[in-house]
């Protein structure tokens, strides 16, 4: 194990507890500017110890996941149980699954989508359905809402096969907006405006997850449990995306994101691949949905509107475009920075639009860019 | 027997006629070159060729199989690869990754492998960024020094370098050199000749057709040319064939004074 | 009795068909010459509304008698002054400074700037949040005919707006200046390297597109009574549906394109039982197959990618 990584995980971990413990809206203000401003002036004034950290972290990333992961599972016990911000870091993890989700398809293959709440919508509907209709095991249930979520991406994935760029965001605005309208007019199935109510937890090995959690020394909220199925639902995303990413389909969509004509000139068969991109990317947005609807226990179509949407494509600009690191930042920057400014709630949405617009016109980039490529010469022996 | 025919190719936008009636084979090894002035139809045959339009009449044969009206991608996986006249590399990937574009790895990996078989995955990444530095071995240590670079960092003539690479990593039967000293100075088009005839050395079998604007570039290089005008076939021989034709001096030399 | 209805609804179609085309008009506008979809321009729709209304309240305060005809007429400057200076705006902080990137960002950039320009006016406007009265601005009495009824400002809105695209198409098929449009759209570099000032001519293309989609938004208040707003989001939806039903880059085309969705709109709301709840879904359905099927729109040629 690396000592350098720890520390300077464990420095931002701190950093991140500080972030959560600060209330005052104008100390938070400060508090994030002063980070901003730390790291640059930290860039400009020491270039090569910023170049070897990072090169660090990118040499010995199953290293930096791990640690992170095991910091991860404290945060329960470091907020003491507290519900209230279990909840805003349950739905912080869901965003962050549905923001790797999408820059799979958004980032690394270029094809824009603006209805990617549908897909966390047949999610939800997904175990709603099935657990609380059916009786289905949640545990069953899980898994095929991602399944089901694939099926629509596919069934996106057809009309949308044969547009491009702008068309594109057009087709998947109708088709989350089509998802929507389904719901709404299926009221028999689905509850229509009113929703789906009172869907049951899941339960393991008889421990139900909706119950407080009694560890002896401590009890926490039932909402502990869920933090900890959300973790593990978005480890295993963020592991499966970037093992995707860094494979032959990765690259693939990669100079597919670059060229369209020219890929297809190289081989490459346009029409599965923007299908593997979207039934992919689809299939993680649903798994999120789907521990939406249990977590929650209430779904209603309103969830899964448009302004989700954008809100997810907002974390991923922020985070920049074809970075799962970046991805996961800004899904947790986005989630907990309104939380700050609850007074400011109606701001929220204009606050979405602003990040968007200003990122991408001063920080192109995004937080973390993506400079690693996924393949690279070997060293030579010299001469 | 040979490797590629084509007969009577024809294709119309609206009403236009973009070529017409263009017929010449090629056999396994050889090289042509096709000419003409600007909208000559010269680009155009090229993307008939490697599947982009579909011909409006007239065949093309691989190997005695006919291929016309293929999509792009299928065309590519029988054997002829090409360059562009404007250079469309993945600008934002790699110089390595370019050229493993072209590899048949990419294409027959499997999709989920990475997850389903982590190790296999493994082995034919690094089995194709080998083969992908063998490649780049043809120009020496030109563009194995700048591998790790992004394709749009590299220098013009470079860039050209990667393209040829990137078409040859297939090892495909016919490649589709479009234009491939556009934008270059006399000195940097001569290395390129150097660097075809490089190529042609390595890979004997390798049949080229190549697409220039430029008489004397390809004068030292094909064995046989075609010169287009107005999208038909006016001449079709070898240099000395066609050197007094005087259709070809009135189309093309005639007003070569912008050159 | 239902040749009357279906006189009627002529007349509605018509007026609904029209406005699309307005907005639909900005879209293939702006893509034809500066090759951006432009996801901001419900927002001038939106923006055209509330100019009418704000200015409206205002020119009534400042004395003019509502119903005059200089009062429309400087209620319709505001909206094209609004709708041409959101344009201006639009060109110079939003659309010059992502010249070069990929496609996608543009487009993600215009869709930012839509959500900031419809959550600024629900926050900053007074009562913003709510739906607003649209001040009646003409009080001229229906027309009856044969027991036809059609209220005036439909009338009223179908003749300006006929007037305006007239307007627009003449200015850029006949004129010098639309000359150097439509070269822009043909060619960027040859128009360029023309002579043309490209930037003027982006400039222009925005101020003017922008300029129809407000008064599509006047329109909309006028025929309503009520605007809101996130009116925009639904008007920039049936407006890129038109034009891309046209084919995109075609003027011509959006014009057809607005019509046809317009009185297929209606059609359906007044055929089919309880249609009214689907009217937003036609639009989506049409696209999607229009796309799929002729993604070049109606009138568009089949497009050759250059190489």
């Amino acid at each position: 194990m690396n000592t350098y990584i720890l520390l300077s995980e464990l420095i931002v971990y701190a950093l991140f507890l500080a972030f959560i413990v600060i209330e005052d809206p104008l100390a938070v203000v400060g508090y994030l500017l002063a980070l901003f401003f730390g790291a640059v002036v930290y860039k400009k004034k020491f270039p090569l110890q910023t170049q070897k950290l990072s090169s660090l972290y990118a040499d010995n990333i199953k290293q930096v996941g791990l640690i992170a992961a095991l910091l991860a599972l404290t945060f329960p016990f470091i907020v003491n149980g507290d519900p209230y911000w279990l909840q805003v870091i349950n739905f912080a993890i869901l965003h962050a699954i549905m923001a790797v989700g999408l820059n799979f398809m958004t980032g690394r293959a270029g094809l824009i989508c603006l209805g990617y709440a549908a897909f966390e919508a047949v999610g939800a509907y997904t175990v709603g359905l099935l657990t609380l209709k059916l009786g289905v095991s949640f545990w069953i249930a899980l898994p095929l809402s991602g399944a089901m979520a694939c099926l629509f991406g596919i069934i996106l994935g057809l009309p949308a096969l044969r547009v491009k760029g702008h068309y594109l965001a057009l087709v998947t605005i109708a088709f989350g907006l089509i998802v929507q309208e389904l719901i709404l007019n299926t009221e028999s199935v689905t509850g229509g405006t009113n929703g789906l109510i009172d869907i049951p937890s899941p339960v393991i090995f008889g421990y139900d997850l909706g119950t407080v959690m009694n560890l002896g020394f401590t009890s926490m909220s039932y909402l502990a449990n869920f933090y900890y199925l959300c973790l593990a639902v978005l480890i295993f995303s963020t592991v499966v995306l970037y093992k995707l990413s860094n494979s032959f389909l990765g690259l693939s969509l990669n100079a597919m994101r670059e060229d369209q004509l020219a890929v297809q000139c190289y081989g490459m068969n346009l029409t599965s691949y923007k299908l593997y991109a979207f039934a992919i990317s689809a299939f993680f947005g649903g798994l999120a949905g789907g521990l939406y609807a249990a977590m929650i226990n209430f779904i209603a179509p309103e969830n899964f509107g448009y302004s989700l949407s954008v809100i997810i494509i907002s974390m991923i600009i922020l985070g920049g475009l074809d970075s799962i690191p970046g991805a996961l930042l800004g899904a947790f920057a986005l989630s907990i920075f309104p939380e700050k400014f609850r007074a400011f709630e109606d701001y929220r949405v204009f606050f979405y639009g602003l990040i968007i617009v200003l990122c991408l016109l001063f920080m192109r980039e995004g937080l973390v860019p993506f400079k690693r490529r996924i393949f690279k010469a070997f060293p030579r022996e010299a001469g | 027997m040979e490797l590629l025919s084509v007969k009577d190719l024809t294709i119309n936008f609206g009403g236009v006629t973009a070529v017409s009636k263009v017929s010449f084979s090629l056999a396994a090894g050889e090289m042509l070159g096709i000419i003409g002035p600007n909208g000559s139809g010269k680009t155009t045959l090229f993307n008939l060729l490697s599947g982009i339009y579909q011909p409006s009449a007239g065949t093309i044969a691989l190997n005695g199989a006919p291929i016309q009206g293929l999509p792009a991608n299928k065309i590519f996986n029988l054997g002829i690869a090409r360059t562009f006249q404007n250079g469309r590399l993945f600008w934002n990937l790699n110089v390595v990754e370019n050229i493993i574009m072209g590899l048949e790895e990419t294409r027959t990996a499997s999709i989920f492998g990475a997850i389903f078989a982590p190790a296999k995955e493994k082995a034919l990444q690094t089995q194709a960024i080998t083969k992908a530095m063998d490649i780049m071995g043809i120009f020496g240590s030109l563009l194995l020094n700048q591998a790790d670079k992004i394709a749009k960092d590299l220098p013009y003539a470079d860039r050209r370098r990667l393209e040829i690479c990137r078409a040859i990593a297939s090892r495909p039967k016919v490649l589709l050199l479009d234009e491939p000293s556009a934008g270059m100075d006399s000195l940097e088009t001569e290395r390129l000749m150097n660097d075809l005839l490089k190529v042609k050395k390595s890979i004997p079998d390798l049949s080229i057709i190549v697409v220039e604007h430029d008489m004397g570039f390809i004068k030292g290089l094909v064995d046989k040319v075609m010169v287009l005008n107005y999208g038909e076939s006016i001449a079709y021989g070898t240099f000395a064939d066609i050197a007094g034709n005087e259709q070809v001096i009135n189309a093309y030399l005639g007003q070569e004074d912008g050159r | 009795m239902a040749g009357e209805v279906i006189v009627q609804q002529f007349f509605n179609a018509l007026s609904l068909g029209i406005m699309y085309a307005l907005i639909a008009v900005g879209f293939t506008l702006f893509f034809g010459v500066i090759e951006v979809v432009n996801f901001a321009h419900g927002e001038v729709f939106m923006l055209g509304a509330f100019a009418a209304m704000i200015g409206g309240g205002v020119f009534a305060a400042a004395g003019f008698t509502p119903g005059t005809v200089l009062f429309v007429l400087l209620v319709l400057a505001v909206v094209l002054i609004t709708g041409a200076l959101f344009g201006a705006a639009l060109e110079k902080f939003i659309v010059r400074p992502m010249r070069g990137t990929p496609d996608i960002m543009t487009l993600l950039i215009t869709l930012g700037a839509s959500i900031v320009v419809r959550e600024a006016v629900m926050l900053f406007v007074p009562n913003g949040r709510n739906p607003q009265p649209f001040p009646q601005l003409i009080f001229m009495n229906s027309l009856t005919a044969g027991g036809v009824l059609i209220k005036a400002e439909t009338l009223l809105c179908i003749c300006l707006s006929a007037l305006l695209i007239s307007g627009m198409y003449y200015f850029i098929e006949k004129t010098v200046f639309g000359r150097y449009i439509r070269a822009t759209a043909q060619d960027r570099e040859a128009a360029m390297m023309m002579g043309v000032n490209v930037k003027l001519v982006f400039v222009v293309t925005l101020v003017l597109g922008s300029a129809l989609g407000a008064v599509a938004g006047l329109m909309n208040g006028m025929a309503y009574g009520i605007i809101k707003f996130n009116m925009g989001f639904a008007a920039s939806i049936k407006g890129f549906a038109s034009a891309v039903v046209g084919g995109l880059g075609n003027i011509y085309g959006a014009i057809v394109g607005g019509l046809l969705l317009g009185f297929l709109e209606i059609l359906v709301v007044s055929v089919v039982p309880d249609g009214s709840s689907y009217q937003d879904l036609i639009s989506f359905l049409i696209v999607i197959i229009c796309l799929v099927f002729r993604p070049a729109g109606l009138f568009g040629e089949r497009a050759y990618e250059k190489v």
